[in-house]
């Protein structure tokens, strides 16, 4: 279970690096997140779409209403260029995150 | 029986319900729902199963309507407790807000408005007037390609004379020789020709004589005729739509024929649309230059110079360069090696020709930017008073205040406020001053000698700059309140520990010395303004210039001038005749001068000429303090004689003039000097010489207690003598007063803008006294109860305000005594800056403020402490 600070603070670039592939709408980015993550993220509905909505209007994502092969309305969201820059920053700022706890854990094997 | 539809609709009823959900969110939510059960379904379990699973993985209602708020306000990257920058809901409590102080607070909304528009009248009073200023010779479709020829001389004193007058050759050359000059355009205006058709004869001003290229360099539409060829012909003139109404009313003028003088006969070959009154060159008849000759001027040589010159530059030509050639002309061509010439933008002329010897300059960019400056102060001072007032009654508006920042305004609201509010009564102003404008411009144009007109606040620059006074006004006003008064504190000032008024204090003190200092200073520079035109009236022109008539004698009668003089002499109240050239005080011809007995080599002078008879020493009252007058007595005067002025012979550095050779002749007296210009000017060298054939005016020296029986009989004498010239008159010292026209407008001007500076100063003075007196209520009340009398609490509280006046004249006095002595010496003849000049507006100052703060302190005063200790 990964706690919900992190899980707030990860939503974001999760959110923008899957929609870099392509566009995708709300319940299926929850599925592809639950996928990857290998089920230990399972997001909940009352995250996701009003955080999709916040970058939405932050210029972030672009969202449109498409009907699906089975005749379902569904909101898709984009990448926008924006939102490709604020991706580029937030990965800046997790990889640094990233090398540090890998620099500081690597001689702590005892922690395994 | 589960129905899987219904459950979503009450879902969905139950999402609807959240105010923070909005129909997409709910659409969004729906899909996902949906897409959910599905999942459900496809693993297997049936529709109410699969909901109800649904259902677990989502969030309540409530609980979805609070993430998206959260989410919602987590996009202004601000906390929720700040309010946004810009709440249009509030934008019309601030304009109820804003019109109930100003209606709460009569008195003190009254002073505001009527102060800012006063003084924004006046500023656009002035502006229409700069702007009219500055529009001087715009409207010539080449206006930036057109020049003036102006010609400059050494003096051997080192000073240089300019001149616009040019001689005839310089015309034609100017254009042959350089090829940057595309045409020339000689011009001359004669004043007082006699224009006659069928049996209407009148005297015209504005007769002008142009080369034919005239009107095509100058843009002067043509009603009627071709701008091309209608000065081609030599017998053609142009005359001015109003003209062509005075003359042939209806009927159409074209092939009518002009008689001019009695003599020269033209045929009017076009109808020119009358010149705009902001044309520095001014006519109604137009004839071709060759003709002048018929005047008795030349149209040829180098040594005569009357004439105008303009020329129009070829396009992309800089008249810099142009003047580098052109400068040394006229030596190439005439023994005038001491001449250099150059160019003079047209839009110049009108602004910047103070420094040329030109017949007359009207306009003047000092008084363009004194103007404007005094607009400025006027709308500074009401500006001030709204400032003053404002941060007295800060008070007031302090509760609104802090309840506002304790309700969650921001510091940047509060100032958007308070500027939004000074602007709205800028604005209210504005309509008012319109009205103002619209009643004052009748007197404004008299005042200023202009025609104006409401139509000319329709010019787009015009709007803009209105725009820019209200806004200016409004910003400036608003400032101090908007920047002080928002940044208060809401603890202290709902705690009550801010006292109301005592803030800015110190503030106000130091706008309210400047006010009065601004004023003072105008009130200075209209009493020495008074003080002079009242000294160029009463000075000693030395001539006497009263009970004199003068009568312009047209070139023909000149032969009859000693006809027309003993008859006039006849009549009984007729006391002295004599004729001249010109008339005293008026112009004179002038020559450069370097010939004469006992010269040095390089020395060089300027030598006023007026031709006078003998009759001229004892009309005027002259007195000689060498040697004699012409007289009859001495036949050959008239050849070998020549009385000059003391000046003439102080330059000419002269030991014993009497007898020396100047100009062909010797000398045989010397005059007093006396004042052939105005007293602008120092008195110059000046020859008198005896010529009766150059007289031009008639003066008859009267003495009579009926004028009018006197006059009538001067002209039953004329008309018998030249019955085909009117008769036509005046008086020399109505003549003279006609100097001083432009000092008059100015004196006139400052008056009104230091009453009205006055006033906009005690507005905003009785504000403050007002205020001052109800701060104080309680503290009056009580010390009238420990036994203060009136008079003890009036000088109690006019102290304060006597002081501000006092320092603000003391300020003011240095200041005015500055530039006041920098106007009288644009005068070679002027009054002292006296102590009384700067004592009266001290003296002014005070009365009118005491008057003003009197009322209010008074009422103060006298009012029952048993009422104003109750009072809260």
């Amino acid at each position: 279970m990964i706690s919900k600070t992190l899980v707030a603070a990860s939503t974001k670039p999760i959110i923008l690096s899957i929609l870099i592939s392509g566009e995708d709408y709300g319940y299926q980015i929850i599925q592809r997140v639950k996928d990857i993550s290998g089920g230990t993220l399972e997001w909940s509905d009352n995250m996701l779409y009003p955080l999709l909505r916040r970058l939405e209007k932050g210029g972030l994502l672009v969202g449109r209403w498409k009907t699906s092969k089975e005749g379902r309305l569904r909101r898709y969201y984009r990448i926008t260029d924006k939102g490709r820059e604020e991706l580029e920053s937030e990965r800046r700022q997790w990889m640094s995150v990233n090398q540090a706890l890998s620099k500081l854990w690597k001689p702590l094997p005892s922690l395994e | 029986m589960f129905d899987l539809e219904k459950e979503i609709r009450n879902w969905l009823k139950a999402l609807r319900r959240s105010e923070d959900l909005e129909d997409s969110d709910i659409a969004e939510l729906e899909s996902h729902l949906r897409d959910e059960i599905d999942h459900q379904i496809k693993k297997g379990v049936d529709k109410e199963a699969a909901f109800r699973a649904a259902l677990e993985k989502s969030a309540p209602a409530d609980i979805l309507g609070q993430e998206y708020e959260k989410a919602k306000l987590y996009e202004r990257t601000r906390p929720f407790w700040h309010p946004s920058r810009i709440m249009p809901s509030l934008i019309w409590s601030y304009i109820k807000i804003s019109l109930r102080a100003i209606k709460r607070q009569k008195g003190f909304s009254l002073i505001n408005i009527a102060g800012l528009a006063v003084g924004m009248a006046i500023c656009i009073l002035i502006l229409i007037w700069v702007q009219d200023e500055l529009s001087y010779d715009q409207f010539h479709a080449n206006s930036d390609r057109i020049f003036r020829v102006i010609e400059h001389e050494g003096l051997s004193s080192g000073e240089v004379l300019s001149y616009t007058q040019q001689s005839p050759a310089l015309g034609p050359v100017l254009k042959s020789e350089y090829p940057e000059i595309l045409e020339s355009v000689r011009y001359d205006s004669m004043s007082n020709r006699l224009v006659q058709y069928g049996d209407q004869k009148f005297y015209e001003k504005g007769f002008s004589f142009v080369d034919s290229e005239f009107l095509t360099v100058f843009t002067f539409p043509l009603k009627v005729g071709n701008p091309e060829t209608a000065l081609k012909d030599p017998a053609s003139i142009v005359i001015s739509e109003r003209m062509a109404k005075k003359y042939f009313n209806q009927s159409d003028p074209m092939g009518k024929v002009l008689r001019i003088d009695n003599r020269v006969e033209y045929t009017v070959s076009g109808v020119l649309e009358n010149v705009p009154e902001n044309s520095h060159l001014k006519f109604e008849f137009l004839a071709p230059f060759a003709t002048i000759k018929q005047f008795g001027q030349t149209i040829d040589g180098w040594y005569d110079f009357y004439l105008d010159i303009y020329v129009l530059l070829a396009e992309n030509v800089d008249y810099h360069d142009v003047n580098a050639k052109v400068r040394n002309v006229i030596s190439k061509h005439s023994k005038k090696d001491s001449f250099t010439v150059d160019l003079q933008p047209l839009n110049r002329i009108r602004l910047f020709s103070n420094t040329i010897l030109t017949p007359q300059v009207e306009g003047d960019i000092k008084y363009v930017v004194i103007f404007s400056l005094v607009a400025v102060f006027i709308l500074l001072n009401a500006c001030i008073n709204f400032m003053n007032l404002a941060t007295a009654r800060s008070g007031r508006r302090a509760k609104e205040i802090g309840m506002r920042k304790v309700i969650g305004a921001s510091r940047r609201q509060l100032i958007r406020q308070f500027f939004g509010e000074s602007i709205l009564t800028a604005f209210i102003s504005l309509i008012i001053a319109m009205g103002l404008v619209y009643l004052l411009l009748p007197a404004f144009s008299q005042l200023s000698g202009k025609h104006m007109s409401f139509s000319m606040l329709a010019q787009g620059n015009v709007l803009l700059g209105l725009l820019g006074i209200t806004l200016f006004a409004g910003l400036i006003s608003g400032v101090y309140p908007a920047l002080v008064l928002s940044a208060f504190q809401p603890v202290t000032v709902l705690k009550r520990i801010i006292n109301s008024g005592t803030r800015g204090t110190s503030f106000r003190r130091i706008l309210v010395i400047f006010q009065f200092m601004m004023t003072s200073v105008l009130i200075i520079a209209m009493f020495v303004v008074f003080q002079q035109l009242n000294f160029l009236r009463k000075q000693d022109m030395g001539f006497a210039k009263d009970q004199v008539v003068c009568i312009q004698l047209p070139r023909d009668l000149t032969p009859k001038v000693d006809l027309l003089k003993t008859s006039f002499e006849k009549i009984p109240e007729v006391t002295g005749t004599s004729s001249a050239s010109a008339i005293p005080g008026r112009r004179r011809a002038l020559t450069s001068l370097d010939e004469w007995e006992g010269r040095g080599s390089e020395d060089r002078i300027e030598l006023g000429i007026i031709d006078v008879d003998e009759d001229f020493l004892s009309l005027f009252d002259l007195e000689m303090v060498e040697g004699r007058f012409y007289s009859r007595e001495f036949p050959s005067d008239k050849d070998e004689a020549l009385v000059v002025n003391q000046a003439a012979i102080r330059v000419m550095s002269m030991e014993n003039p009497q007898g020396k050779k100047v100009i062909g002749k010797r000398i045989v007296g010397v005059i007093k000097d006396f004042h052939m210009r105005s007293l602008h000017y120092k008195v110059a060298p000046l020859a008198l010489i005896l010529n009766k054939k150059e007289s031009r005016v008639v003066f008859i020296k009267i003495m009579t207690s009926n004028p009018s029986q006197t006059i009538a009989s001067l002209e039953s004498c004329w008309s018998s003598i030249a019955p085909e010239y009117p008769f036509e008159y005046r008086f020399l010292d109505e003549d003279l007063e006609q100097l001083y026209q432009g000092d008059r407008h100015l004196g006139k001007v400052v008056n009104a803008s230091a009453a009205l500076a006055l006033f906009v100063a005690c507005l905003g003075l009785f504000g403050l006294a007002s205020f001052v007196a109800e701060q104080r209520t309680k503290e009056i009340g009580i010390r009238k109860v420990l036994g203060a009398s009136v008079p003890e609490i009036f000088s109690l509280l006019s102290r304060d305000f006597i002081k501000w006046v006092l320092i603000a004249n003391a300020i003011a006095a240095p200041i005015a005594g500055y530039a006041m002595t920098k106007y009288l010496n644009t005068y070679a003849y002027h009054s002292n800056l006296g102590l009384v000049s700067f004592a009266l507006p001290v003296i002014l100052t005070l009365i009118v403020a005491l008057l003003t703060i009197g009322w209010q302190v008074l009422r103060a005063a006298w009012s029952d402490p048993v009422r104003s200790l109750r009072y809260e």
